[in-house]
């Protein structure tokens, strides 16, 4: 136990280190276990992994200072020397710093968190990890996806379900010869009755346009974010529907051909 | 929706008449809410719609009618705070079995606050 590694440095300041480090892994495992167990459910999946990295950070940052103190390493010594070293380092690792940055803001900002869908420059698909440097995300498609952090917070981000409830349009168009005000009635009084729809904001729907081949019946649905998908495809599906079953038609496109009677 | 999509919390919708007195219902379907509103504002307040806590409802029944007691209280043109009273609204009435999630703390008297208007 007394062999002599290197300078000052024995065997048992190696084993010393070793149990530290082992033991700070296990503690800081232990805490973020009871962390998840506490709160999972209760606090976001953000905050839980936010929460998480920070716990172990600081252990292992305690670990690693406690460390090499042990081991004779003089921080101070370290940083005097290392100020050239950093520069390069520095130039060197632009990007990443940039990337770690703009993750800190990421968590400070809170524009995206984990488990929502979002669509960040064209890319769409569910936030699964936000990590200092980076953002994992899986596609809808089920490919998985890593944005660099500093690209999302300059990005424009469409977060479908940081609201309570969004709206969704569809556009319906109908024959002119059939009756447009009783399709509107018909419609509207689905809406009321569908159990999902919003009573507030309440459903629009009205004549939006005198088309080329048909009347064009907007129907504006406001929904719960987490229930507006379903919404959409039913309602969609219970207009057609319905309209049919009151002898009403979705025409083709159309053109009606005249011709002179040179006669 | 009440309240903005933002911020606001999605609501079961529910038109009611409204009545002096205990009215007559169809017991298996309907039951009654007595609402006891108190306007400790300084000025009158007009309400259009009530919003309430879903959680730590007291339902009372008897044979003839099923009922809840409430209280609000407004505060000011735009906003009030609600509540469900655990006493029953007749004599004689049985309290129905309350169910509580295990992870919820049992709160004695949870209020919701009306802040986007009345």
């Amino acid at each position: 136990m007394g062999t002599t590694i290197y300078g000052d440095v024995i065997l048992k300041d190696i084993l010393v280190s070793v149990f530290i480090l082992l033991i700070s892994l296990l503690i800081s495992k232990l805490i973020v276990f009871k962390v998840r167990r506490l709160f999972g459910g209760k606090v976001g999946k953000t905050n839980i992994a936010l929460i998480s990295k920070g716990v172990f950070a600081f252990f292992i940052g305690t670990a690693i200072v406690s460390i090499l103190s042990i081991l004779g390493i003089n921080l101070s010594g370290l940083l005097v020397a290392g100020g050239v070293t950093g520069i390069v380092i520095g130039f060197a690792s632009q990007k990443v710093v940039g990337n770690m940055i703009a993750g800190i803001f990421l968590l400070l900002e809170r524009p995206i968190e984990i488990g929502s869908p979002v669509e960040i420059d064209g890319k769409t698909g569910v936030v699964e990890e936000i990590s200092l440097v980076s953002t994992k995300m899986r596609t809808f498609e089920g490919l998985a996806l890593r944005v660099p952090n500093d690209k999302i917070v300059n990005a424009d981000i469409k977060n479908f379900t940081a609201n309570k409830a969004r709206r969704f349009e569809h556009k319906i168009g109908i024959r002119y010869s059939d009756d447009a005000k009783k399709a509107v009635e018909l419609i509207s009084d689905l809406l009321d009755k569908h159990p999902l729809v919003l009573k507030n904001p309440a459903p629009q729907v009205f004549i939006n346009d005198l088309g080329d081949s048909s009347v064009d019946i907007i129907v504006r649905i406001w929904g719960p974010t987490t229930e507006w998908f379903n919404i959409k495809t039913e309602t969609l599906w219970e207009i057609k529907c319905l309209l049919e079953a009151n002898g009403m038609e979705i025409p083709f496109p159309q053109r009606v051909m005249w011709s002179v009677d040179k006669t | 929706l009440y309240g903005n999509p933002r911020s606001g919390v999605i609501c079961r919708y529910h038109k009611s008449d409204v009545f002096l007195s205990l009215p007559d219902t169809d017991y298996l379907t309907e039951g009654i809410m007595r609402v006891n509103i108190e306007n400790d504002a300084d000025e009158w307040a007009n309400i259009t719609k009530l919003v309430f806590d879903a959680y730590n409802v007291h339902i009372y029944y008897t044979e003839k009618r099923v009922s809840l007691d409430a209280s609000v209280k407004i505060s000011g043109p735009m906003t009030a705070e609600t509540t469900f009273l655990n006493k029953p609204v007749e004599k004689n009435s049985t309290a129905s079995i309350e169910l509580y999630t295990a992870q919820k703390i049992v709160s004695l008297n949870p209020h919701f606050y009306m802040e986007e208007g009345l």
